[in-house]
């Protein structure tokens, strides 16, 4: 096939249009040449005429100097007039006859010769006649006429003799043209036929190929048929989703695959509509402007991946081709969609896809993983490359330190144990030579039952750093010595062993020895005592029993006796009698009071502290509801600021409070009003508190004793009371860890200051 | 009333604290029939009618007991978780009448089913004051266990 503008011509088509082109050509070029000859057989009849014509031209100038002689001879002989007119006038003709000739002839220079001759003659002819006229005019015959006309006779004779051959040459040319002419129709018949022939033959081989391109023709469109069929078939078998759409985008075909697809029961219903009408309107749009596209610039889609709703609702990935379909004149007239369903391929492509990317996330990681590590091994052995340089260069420094270090060193082999080198100090202090040292094992400098320990621990040994133990060795005298050994692995002349500095420790030993010796003593001490105040405890416990039980049983029955004798025996007693028995039960009641509180002091001393965080504004009330009984008539000013909140025992601190304002309401009494203030100072959490009196006071020289029992700075008339209720206090105090002091002046107040935690006091010196 | 019958049976072991504490019965006028035992074995062979007071009829039994703590022989709370452990005697009230205030001796005897515990106060009107109170109560207010609540006699 060849494209010829824009046309497929076929080679056939190509053949017949170059036979049809020789034919036309032969035939022109037989025409030409038949115009050619005709225009020359034409050409040739007017030579001829032509000739004839001069011919003629010739007979009539002929003519006209024979009747021109004749009218001369007439006037000659009859001097008539009018004879010389008609001699004038048949000279006229014979002019007129020589001009046309001369004009006929033009081409012909040798007739032009002659005519010019001719005229020559014809003028010397005319004049000899002119000259005869005048003299012989009236003459009529006049003398020597005879000689004359024999004369003349012979002059005319050559005019018509030149006229003659001018005739000769005209028939001759005549002759001539008129072989020429017939010889050239002869040619040209042959010529015509000949080019008939030709044009007969090459329409005849034009019709013969027409003839069998037809055959051929017939033949393709049955093999067309064929393929049709074949086309039909595969696409209604084919699993692709195949449509031909029209310029309109309306189904002109569609396959079977497309028919699923749309949801359709039979081809033919999707001919003249478009997806519009299957598909949802979302999806009919995309395909809609997708296949505007194609249609208008005709570039083809292939093989796009896009995901398609079905007409059941499914969505699944399409592989499309569309191609747009043309027609001879290339303009665009539909096109062709193949799609595949490569929902699947897709599917396994996204697992691919992800599984890659979990692939290249994990082989990231590894890579992260494999250059940390990586970094970490170039910095080791950066590491290790410069302490081996460091090594190597201060080997001479150590292999000094080695040999004058006043240290037992050694180094010995870590597979065989055996001394590879010691130091001058070893053999001092062991008693082996160097010699005796290199032949022995490290396990042959130890006591018997060390060995199999020693061995164990060496072969053990295989991290880098040095380790540091305590052993026993033996000296060549067999004395045994406690030291410790700092190891640490080297490479000696290439082996594997362990250098080992041995520091003699038998005398700190021995030191550490007796100290634990004294430890043990000491501990043994502790418990002991330990077990002594234990049974002090216990005895006191059994003696705070005997107070309460066996010693209250006999002050209770003086008391009661005392009592029945001021009652039941009055009227026996005199007053002094009576005056003494009131002095023994006010002195059983004092002693009961003091058993009472003794009691109370030895229970706070055993009594295990329960701390908890209190309110002490609660416990500090509840103590004065304790006190608060009997003051009576009294006029009390309470000033109470609020407490903080302290981790304490609240029963204990009660009592604390209880004895406090007890006492401050005792020593108070007389002052009206009694001013009773509890405040505090410091932060919360340790404050210090206080209670201040505007009672009685004290002297400040006795504030060492105030707080020890039964000691007392007031009599007890003056003020009732048995001495231990600060001492209980105190007790209280130190429990918590805090301190209780007093600042007093007789006859002004006391304060009493406590804290129920430790440190608060010193802080509060130094500031 | 029965002939033998006892309505106070108090256990002391001295003489002054058991002449008293009969003193302030009496003054009282709380002056029943009251039986002294003078340790904790006399006090249980009185209640379980055995040794020297074999065939002393078990009923009525007294309608309260005082019971010392610190008693020779067989200790106050040991008698007392006798009394209490005893089907024929259990039901019999008994009032702790002792000198001690001792948490332990106050936990251990309620822990054995103690009616009341009462410390002897030193001073005498208050010691008179409070046998008062406790005759009053548990001879006159509270209403005794009826015969019922006694079983047979058995052996500690």
């Amino acid at each position: 096939m060849k494209s010829f503008q824009g046309k497929t011509i076929t080679s056939l088509e190509l053949k017949v249009i170059i036979v049809y082109g020789i034919s036309i050509s032969l035939l022109m070029l037989l025409g030409l040449l038949e115009h050619r000859t005709v225009r020359r057989l034409a050409a040739n009849d007017q030579w001829v005429e032509h000739s004839e014509d001069v011919l003629d031209s010739l007979d009539k100038l002929l003519a006209g100097d024979v009747s021109e002689e004749s009218a001369h001879a007439a006037y000659l002989a009859e001097g008539n007039p009018a004879n010389l007119a008609s001699w004038q006038y048949a000279q006229e003709g014979t002019d007129r006859a020589l001009r046309r000739v001369r004009k006929q002839t033009a081409d012909n220079p040798a007739q032009i010769r002659r005519i010019d001759e001719l005229q020559k003659l014809i003028q010397e002819h005319r004049k000899r006649h002119m000259g005869e006229s005048t003299q012989g005019l009236g003459n009529r015959l006049p003398t020597g006429w005879s000689t004359r006309l024999a004369f003349e006779h012979v002059a005319q004779a050559d005019i018509q003799n030149l006229i003659l051959q001018m005739f000769q040459e005209e028939r001759g040319l005549l002759a001539q043209r008129h072989s020429a002419a017939s010889a050239s129709a002869r040619r040209t018949v042959v010529i015509a036929s000949i080019g008939s022939i030709l044009v007969l033959v090459l329409l005849l081989f034009a019709i013969a190929l027409i003839h069998r391109d037809f055959t051929g023709r017939r033949r393709a469109e049955a093999g067309l048929h064929r393929e049709r069929d074949l086309l039909r078939a595969l696409m209604d078998n084919v699993p692709d989703m195949i449509y031909f759409k029209n310029a309109k985008r309306q189904f002109t075909r569609i396959n079977r695959g497309e028919e699923m697809k749309l949801g359709l029961d039979s081809p033919e219903e999707a001919i003249g509509k478009t997806q519009a009408d299957f598909l949802t309107p979302r999806q009919a749009s995309l395909i809609a402007a997708e296949e505007e596209r194609i249609l208008k610039n005709g570039e083809a889609i292939l093989a796009n991946v896009e995901p398609i709703q079905f007409a059941d609702g499914q969505t699944r990935w399409l592989s499309v081709t569309k191609i747009p379909l043309k027609d001879n004149s290339g303009a665009i007239t539909g096109l062709v969609s193949i799609a595949r369903d490569i929902s699947r391929l897709k599917e396994a492509e996204e697992a691919l896809e992800k599984s890659k990317e979990e692939l290249e996330a994990r082989i990231e990681e590894r890579t992260s993983m494999l250059s940390r590590s990586n970094e970490m091994l170039k910095s080791e052995i950066e590491e290790r490359r410069s302490a081996e340089a460091a090594l190597v260069a201060s080997e001479e420094k150590y292999r000094l330190l080695f040999e004058s270090n006043p240290n037992p060193m050694w180094v010995y082999d870590a597979e065989s144990l055996r001394f590879i080198a010691v130091n001058d100090a070893a053999v001092q202090r062991y008693g082996f030579s160097k010699e005796e040292f290199l032949n022995m094992t490290i396990l042959e400098i130890r006591p018997e039952e060390d060995r199999e320990a020693v061995a164990r621990a060496a072969h053990e040994a295989s991290g880098p750093g040095a380790r540091v133990g305590e052993w026993r060795h033996t000296k060549k005298d067999g004395n045994v010595i406690d030291v410790e050994v700092v190891t640490r692995p080297v490479i000696f002349n290439g082996k594997n062993g362990r250098l080992v500095l041995a520091n003699d420790v038998t005398a700190r030993k021995q030191a550490e020895a007796v100290i634990r010796t004294l430890n043990q003593t000491l501990e043994q001490r502790v418990l002991e005592r330990t077990a002594q105040l234990e049974a002090a405890n216990k005895e006191l416990e059994a003696f705070s029993y005997s107070v309460s039980h066996d010693l209250r049983a006999p002050l209770r029955q003086v008391a009661g006796f005392a009592k029945l004798l001021l009652e039941d025996c009055s009227e026996q007693l005199d007053e002094k009698a009576q005056h003494y028995f009131q002095r023994v039960i006010e002195a059983t009641d004092r002693m009961s009071l003091l058993t009472d509180h003794l009691l109370r002091l030895s229970r706070v001393t055993r009594q295990e502290l329960a701390k908890k965080p209190t309110d002490l504004n609660a416990v500090l009330h509840s103590a004065m509801n304790d006190v608060s009984d009997g003051t009576g008539e009294r006029k009390i000013q309470w000033e109470i600021r609020s407490l903080p909140v302290v981790a304490c025992d609240p029963d204990l601190v009660r009592q604390v409070f209880t004895n406090l304002l007890s006492n401050a309401l005792k020593f108070t009494r007389g002052r009206d009003p009694a001013v009773i203030q509890v405040d505090h100072e410091g932060e919360d959490g340790q404050p210090i508190i206080f209670v201040k009196d505007n009672g009685v006071g004290f002297d400040m020289k006795y504030a060492a004793r105030l707080f020890t029992v039964f000691q007392r700075l007031h009599s007890v008339e003056e003020f009732e009371g048995t001495g231990v209720g600060l001492a209980t206090v105190d007790r209280i105090i130190r429990k918590h860890g805090g301190e209780v002091w007093a600042e007093s002046q007789p006859g002004k107040g006391t304060v009493f200051y406590f804290t129920l935690g430790p440190g608060v006091v010193q802080k509060r010196e130094k500031a | 009333m029965h002939r033998n019958a006892v309505d106070i049976l108090l256990v002391e072991d001295n003489p002054a604290d058991e002449e008293l504490t009969l003193i302030a019965l009496r003054k009282n006028k709380i002056a029943n029939a009251i039986h002294v035992v003078r340790d904790g074995e006399e006090a249980l062979d009185f209640l379980l009618c055995r040794g020297p007071f074999e065939g002393r009829s078990p009923l009525p039994p007294p309608r309260l007991i005082l019971l010392d703590i610190r008693l020779p022989k067989i200790d106050g709370l040991e008698v007392l978780r006798c009394i209490k452990q005893n089907p024929s005697t259990r039901a019999i009230p008994v009032v702790m009448l002792t000198s001690s205030k001792q948490e332990e001796d106050v936990v251990k005897s309620y822990e054995y089913g103690v009616n009341s515990f009462l410390q002897k106060p030193v001073d005498f009107d208050r010691f008179c004051e409070m046998v008062r109170q406790a005759g009053f109560y548990w001879l006159l207010v509270n209403e005794p266990p009826p015969p019922e609540a006694f079983s047979p006699v058995a052996s500690c």
